[in-house]
């Protein structure tokens, strides 16, 4: 069972559900439903995927997204792999591992925030396989890694970038 | 129409007889009491969405009413409350255009009987911003001086002299993060690599680094940065469940003992959340959220809270939450108040913390809540 499932199961049974919509867990599981509908037949967002890739960027259960924890920069503009118009990715982050289930294998994946403007708000994705406290920053999501811009310390959405296999 | 308004002014009389005329009001602002109260708690919204309107809601848990609030910056993390309740300051992150522009970081000094800003010292603009913990901007002991952590991701910390409302100074830690006080002049940080780094302070408040352990922490079974003062020791949980006492007595920091927060049987059950658990000096009690999961839920919210007799490492109660709770927090008083609060929903859960009955609910908070911060208690 996912954490998304077993978060959307907690919801299910929350009181407070009717005003959860605004919540970062509401968000992802108001998304969960939406990333069933159709997307449109060209998206930025599908565009970053590489061959041998399946599944959708947009959905917090993406296998990039292992160990991601913001906005889904696939949701606001850029993609998995690109940041929003007018925003500028950190060159400093963390890195998690992840199993593409395409193909079976680890990759070591970069979660770039993109910064400059202020969050994106949408499509909230926490996930948290392999992240370490903040004492081992590298492996660490609960850090926002704008600081390393020119453009400030805002903290827009967050990418998961392949930076190639884990062996 | 004359017999219906008669009518009418009859049956306004009939109804309002005594009532006198409203008299014209004048608008003024409210204070608070000098110090904090008891069952009084702040809680402090990061405000995910929109984090340049960082806050804090100050809460009378026993009337359930909200008594004021605070605008932080950026990146909103915690307060620092001086042990006697009467004053606190608020590390803040602005940037001169908003989401853009030069970046100042401050501390702001408040008076809690007004909440309006005071002293606000210019620190170096590298406070650590994620998400908060306790460790990232504590008050030492006894209150001479209050720490905030820097992260660059070079470390480091600045020294603030809270009587003085000034800071003293930035000193950098070798790779080594947060702030765990151990007395008034004493206190240790977590290093990367699983060791703790001991540091003091001088009359100044300048930082000199010490001794560092040799590594104490598994890195299969890494402690959280969630450790828990008791008002004597540091608790450090690891993500399985393992409870780590801290020996600081000595100059290199030591685990005193280990203990566990499961038995065998219930291995599928672990600490989680942002703010983990939280200990009632008076009675000796730790809360713990705990939930059911496996590797890698460390940050998941606990659907129950656990209570321990930590001098006897035994649980004495399990607490069943209506929903799940990402921060627990209990007051210091004869008559303690369990706090819980979870980011995404916006009420405050008050509970008897010695029967774990409900209470109240304070709604219309947050959405983001973090870290709960009820009144200080002196040092001993």
């Amino acid at each position: 069972m996912t954490r998304l499932d077993r978060i959307m199961e907690r919801m299910s049974r929350s009181t407070a559900r009717g005003i959860s919509r605004r919540s970062f867990f509401g968000r992802a599981t108001a998304f969960g439903f939406a990333a069933a509908m159709p997307l449109l037949p060209v998206s930025r967002a599908n565009a970053a995927q590489q061959p041998g890739e399946t599944g959708d960027p947009q959905s917090c259960d993406y296998w990039r997204y292992c160990a991601i924890d913001g906005f889904l920069c696939s949701c606001c503009g850029g993609s998995t792999s690109s940041c929003p118009p007018g925003t500028e990715p950190s060159p400093i982050t963390w890195v998690g591992t992840c199993r593409n289930p395409a193909d079976g294998k680890d990759y070591v994946i970069s979660y770039n925030d993109c910064c400059g403007k202020s969050g994106c708000g949408r499509c909230m994705c926490n996930r948290n396989e392999g992240d370490k406290p903040i004492h081992q920053p590298s492996g660490s999501n609960d850090i926002n890694w704008c600081l390393g811009t020119q453009v400030g310390m805002i903290y827009n959405c967050s990418t998961a970038v392949v930076l190639g296999a884990a062996d | 129409m004359k017999t219906f308004t008669a009518l009418a002014a009859l049956c306004l009389a009939t109804a309002a007889p005594a009532l006198a005329q409203l008299q014209p009001e004048e608008l003024k602002k409210e204070s608070l009491a000098e110090t904090m109260q008891p069952h009084w708690v702040w809680l402090n919204d990061i405000s995910f969405d929109r984090m340049l309107d960082g806050r804090a809601y100050l809460v009378d848990a026993d009337s359930g009413q909200m008594l004021g609030m605070i605008s932080s910056g950026y990146g909103h993390g915690i307060l620092m409350l001086a042990e006697d309740g009467k004053s606190f300051a608020v590390p803040s992150t602005f940037l001169a255009r908003g989401t853009r522009g030069e970046r100042t970081d401050v501390v702001t000094f408040y008076k809690t009987s007004d909440l309006t800003p005071g002293a606000e010292p210019v620190i170096p603009a590298k406070r650590y911003n994620g998400m908060p913990f306790q460790s990232v901007s504590p008050v030492m002991p006894g209150g001479r001086f209050g720490l905030v952590y820097n992260f660059t991701p070079e470390q480091s910390v600045t020294v603030i002299d809270m009587q003085a409302q000034k800071m003293v100074g930035e000193y950098a830690t070798s790779g080594c993060s947060l702030i765990y006080p151990t007395g008034p002049s004493k206190f240790f940080l977590i290093c990367g690599d699983g060791a703790l780094q001991s540091a003091t302070l001088d009359a100044e408040g300048k930082v000199t680094l010490g001794k560092t352990s040799k590594k104490l922490f598994a890195d299969d079974d890494p402690v959280t940065e969630k450790g828990v003062w008791t008002g004597s020791q540091w608790l450090f949980f690891t993500y399985s469940g393992k409870v780590h006492v801290i020996d600081h007595s000595k100059d290199v920091p030591a685990i005193a003992k280990s203990w566990s927060l499961t038995t065998p049987a219930e291995k599928d059950w672990r600490p989680g959340a942002l703010q983990a658990a939280a200990y009632h000096r008076g009675t000796g009690r730790l809360y713990v959220l705990m939930h059911q999961g496996g590797p890698d839920t460390h940050k998941d919210p606990g659907t129950e809270i656990w209570v321990y007799d930590v001098a006897r490492q035994t649980r004495i109660e399990r607490i069943a939450l209506e929903t799940p709770a990402l921060s627990v927090a209990v007051s210091q008083d004869d008559k303690p108040l369990l706090y819980t609060t979870m980011m995404g929903e916006t009420d405050l859960k008050v509970r008897d913390a010695l029967t774990g009955k409900l209470i109240r609910k304070i709604d219309g908070f947050g959405p983001t809540m973090t870290i709960i911060q009820p009144a200080p208690v002196p040092a001993k």
